[in-house]
């Protein structure tokens, strides 16, 4: 009885802080409940949580790709200067996101054949993926005049409402958090990322599954990469670098709700959202730039703190 | 009569549900190499922890020197000088021998460690007690037996004036053997107490001064060994008689030829040449001690561990696999030795656990189907009497013996398995457990399909198989029909070099 209140808890704590911080910007600021307000908060956060929906999918089965930001500001250029070039748009697209996912499928194969660690495999990717990007742009912008449909991507409004961006993250959100909770594809990962040994003495194809985790997330990043240079209407090459410690920070407070300790993309929203809803109102209460960064760490400290808390303690 | 250092009197274990000794009494003495002897499951390691402070006994005393051990905890069975150096070694593989001999000792200037100092130290050290290891390489790279040197110069640094030895010569070879006793016999001079813990008997024949035998739970005696002989001594280890432990072996129909294994040969996993050919219908034993590689040998036919040359036919085909879903789609299924590393994802529901291997049966368009899978896992949790509060209950939550059974029900919800492995499935769980998985295992054979069971428990072995073979060091080395079953032959088999009378074959 105990035990299962603890656990509750512990599962739905983020959720609960989430709403205590809704509750207390919407006190100290009257503008900040507004649905205007609330619409940009999720515009805010949208290419956020595509990047880190990525993130969580190859987190699922015990693995990490640190090349997410730089991919994702390749990706930028990239597409920028496609559609310059006249590709259109949705060929355009296709051609990032499947760079994207290559670059995602060498870091699978360099880990699951090379055996190499997954977090130095993809470490290098990205700094290969930073090389061939300031290689192509010299560092300068990408930037001419483009069509209205590049720009609708990460500046339009779906129905003149909805940012297009929150509508993209909610159907990438929506198909993830499927595919990993109620498909073979998604359980299998799952299994993997719980006990590797036995899921490969189950039959699992264990390898595979863990580059496709590493494609997806490459892909992902790559799709983030292509909205943002819509929402800047420019290819920047290091307009993607913050993302990581982001989507780290946002996949980790996900692993303290819904599915707890184990890396969810539920979670990752809703850790998202927490992120999203901090810098939204602490802007709005007039706080300095620099303490955001601060209440940032701090929040993520706490949520990797609270996951901890089950493990094992060697040391009393 | 020399001076005695440890008195264990009437210490009693159990553990819940499990009663692991009874009783037990056991003495020291200075100067002494004290062997302890008993099948697995017989409390030798119960013992151990006991001494080494793991844990409490539920009843009993322990008694170091002149004074009443009263609280058990590691680092106070250091402090009353008891070392025990373990069949794992516990050394920083990373750091040299002697960072490793003086870990948290090693005594700086202004926070400074002064590395030539650790190395005088260390020299000392080897040198009063005549060990020779390598110093300023890490141990990682050490040899086994070097790396249990290293663990005596460790309890040798603390002033250690009893040690405790579980299993040191596994994986050890003859002439490291060798060292260890003449190293052994060194410390028995100085006035050392050593308990030593060992499945090879010749050892324990060739080194003690006394053994004790230990036989579920309870001691059985204390010998001189020269008053005993081999054979003796086994059958005071496992003397207990077939009761109703066992089901009874349903008779044996027409068999029909199954698996045929020939001159497999996997080096890297220390496997050599081995030949051995189940039948349908049939319930074949593999025993051996540990290291015996009778686990490699089930994961080479699982396909989870590489074939270098030899033959497998499975029903006439060949059956070489590269991956365990191959053996699956061949309908060969392993319940492996590591049951929560290797067979289940503890984090998981029973459901999720039952369901993992054959998911796609459930599935359509790739959407796992609840009902589906609700369905199944309800399915083998009735038929093997799976005890959890739901299906929703985490594996981890589970006993040992329920986990098993799910370890076993996920092979029994995809199509019908034509070869089941089954490697130590009752280690660890009770005795009611233990029955009825020797029923699971008799009934899938009956109905058709070929067992292999691996135990290091002969008498479960003995029990409840048609057929055994003994393994030793990677090779078969006898095979029994049940007929011919014979306890003494095969414990010699699996525990002494030289070959049984009558060649290969006990029959």
């Amino acid at each position: 009885m105990q035990l299962s209140v603890k656990m509750n808890l512990q599962r739905y704590g983020t959720i609960i802080a989430l709403l205590v911080l809704v509750v207390f910007f919407s006190l100290a600021s009257g503008s900040f409940i507004e649905p205007r307000n609330l619409l940009d908060i999720l515009a805010h956060i949208s290419m956020l949580t595509i990047i880190a929906t990525g993130l969580t999918v190859c987190m699922v089965t015990g693995d990490f790709d640190m090349s997410i930001a730089s991919v994702a500001s390749l990706s930028g250029v990239l597409l920028a200067s496609f559609v310059l070039k006249g590709f259109p748009l949705g060929i355009a697209l296709l051609i990032v996101v499947l760079a994207g996912a290559v670059f995602g499928l060498v870091g699978g194969i360099l880990i699951t054949k090379v055996k190499v660690s997954a977090f130095i495999a993809t470490l290098a990717l990205g700094s290969i993926a930073t090389g061939i990007n300031f290689m192509y742009t010299r560092g300068q912008e990408v930037f001419g005049e483009f069509k209205p449909d590049f720009l609708f991507l990460g500046q339009g409004k779906v129905f003149g409402v909805v940012p297009t961006q929150v509508v993209l993250m909610a159907c990438v959100v929506a198909l993830f958090a499927f595919v990993m909770e109620k498909t073979k594809t998604g359980r299998w990962m799952y299994a993997i990322g719980g006990s590797i040994r036995s899921a490969y003495h189950s039959g699992i194809r264990v390898n595979l599954y863990r580059v496709v985790g590493l494609v997806l997330s490459g892909a992902l990043a790559a799709f983030t990469g292509c909205v943002l240079a819509s929402r800047l209407g420019s290819g920047q090459p290091t307009a993607g670098d913050a993302f990581l410690m982001d989507a780290i920070a946002a996949a980790y407070i996900g692993m303290t709700t819904v599915k707890v300790s184990r890396p969810n993309i539920i979670g990752t929203l809703i850790g998202a959202l927490i992120m999203g809803v901090i810098d939204n109102g602490l802007v709005l209460m007039g706080v300095s730039y620099f303490f955001q960064y601060i209440a940032k760490g701090a929040i993520i400290i706490l949520a990797v703190a609270l996951t901890s808390r089950g493990s094992a303690v060697v040391e009393r | 009569m020399e001076e005695e250092i440890v008195r264990i009197e009437s210490v009693s274990k159990s553990f819940p549900g499990v009663v692991a000794l009874t009783d037990v009494s056991l003495t020291l003495r200075v100067g002494e190499i004290h062997g302890l002897v008993g099948e697995n499951g017989a409390g030798k390691s119960t013992l151990i922890n006991i001494l080494a402070g793991v844990f409490p006994p539920t009843s009993g005393s322990l008694t170091v020197g002149s004074h009443r051990v009263d609280e058990f905890h590691p680092a106070r069975a250091r402090a009353e000088g008891i070392a025990v150096v373990h069949q794992e070694t516990v050394l920083v593989q990373d750091f040299t021998a002697e960072q490793n001999i003086w870990l948290g000792r090693e005594g700086s200037r202004l926070g400074v460690l002064s590395t030539a100092e650790l190395k005088r130290k260390t020299k000392e050290l080897c040198e009063r007690y005549g060990i020779d290891v390598p110093l300023g390489v890490p141990v990682g790279r050490f040899r086994v037996a070097e790396q249990k040197l290293v663990e005596v110069l460790r309890a040798l640094s603390v002033n250690a004036r009893v040690f405790v030895f579980d299993e040191p010569t596994e994986a050890m070879s003859q002439k490291d053997a060798e060292n260890l006793f003449r190293i052994l016999a060194a410390l028995k001079k100085d006035g050392f107490a050593i308990l030593y813990v060992s499945h090879h008997l010749e050892e324990v024949f060739k080194i003690c001064d006394m053994i004790t035998v230990l036989r579920n739970g309870e001691k059985i005696g204390t010998y001189l060994p020269a008053a005993l002989t081999v054979r003796e001594l086994i059958t005071l280890i496992t003397n207990r008689d077939m009761d109703q432990q066992y089901p009874p072996l349903p008779p044996m129909g027409e068999t029909r030829p199954l698996l045929k294994v020939e001159g497999l040969r996997s080096r890297r996993n220390g496997i050599e040449d081995i030949s051995f050919h189940v039948e349908e219908g049939e319930l074949v034993a593999f025993f051996g001690m540990v290291g015996s590689r009778r686990s490699e040998l089930m994961k080479c036919l699982f396909g989870a561990l590489p074939v270098e040359a030899g033959s497998i036919l499975l029903d006439g085909a060949p059956a070489i696999f590269r991956h365990p879903r191959q053996a699956m789609r061949r309908g060969v299924y392993l319940c492996p030795e590591d049951r929560k590393g290797e067979g289940l994802v503890l984090d998981m529901s029973v459901e999720e656990n039952c369901t993992i291997p054959f998911l796609g049966m459930f599935t359509r368009f790739g959407v796992v189907r609840a009902s589906k899978t609700r369905g199944a896992a309800n399915g083998v949790a009735k038929e093997l009497a799976i005890k959890t509060p739901s299906l929703a209950q985490k594996l981890l939550f589970l006993s040992g013996g329920n986990q098993q059974k799910v370890v076993i029900g996920k092979w029994l919800i995809g199509p019908r398995g034509r070869l089941f492995i089954f490697d130590e499935p009752t280690k660890g769980i009770d005795v009611g457990t233990k029955r009825e998985v020797y029923k699971v295992m008799q009934n899938l054979a009956r109905q058709g399909a070929g067992v292999i069971f691996v135990s290091s428990d002969l008498r479960e072995l003995l029990g409840v198989s048609d057929r055994l073979y003994v393994m030793r060091k990677g090779r078969i080395v006898a095979d029994c029909a049940r007929a011919a079953f014979d306890q003494h032959a095969i414990l010699s088999a699996a525990l002494v070099e030289e070959k049984l009378e009558g060649g290969q074959s006990c029959n």
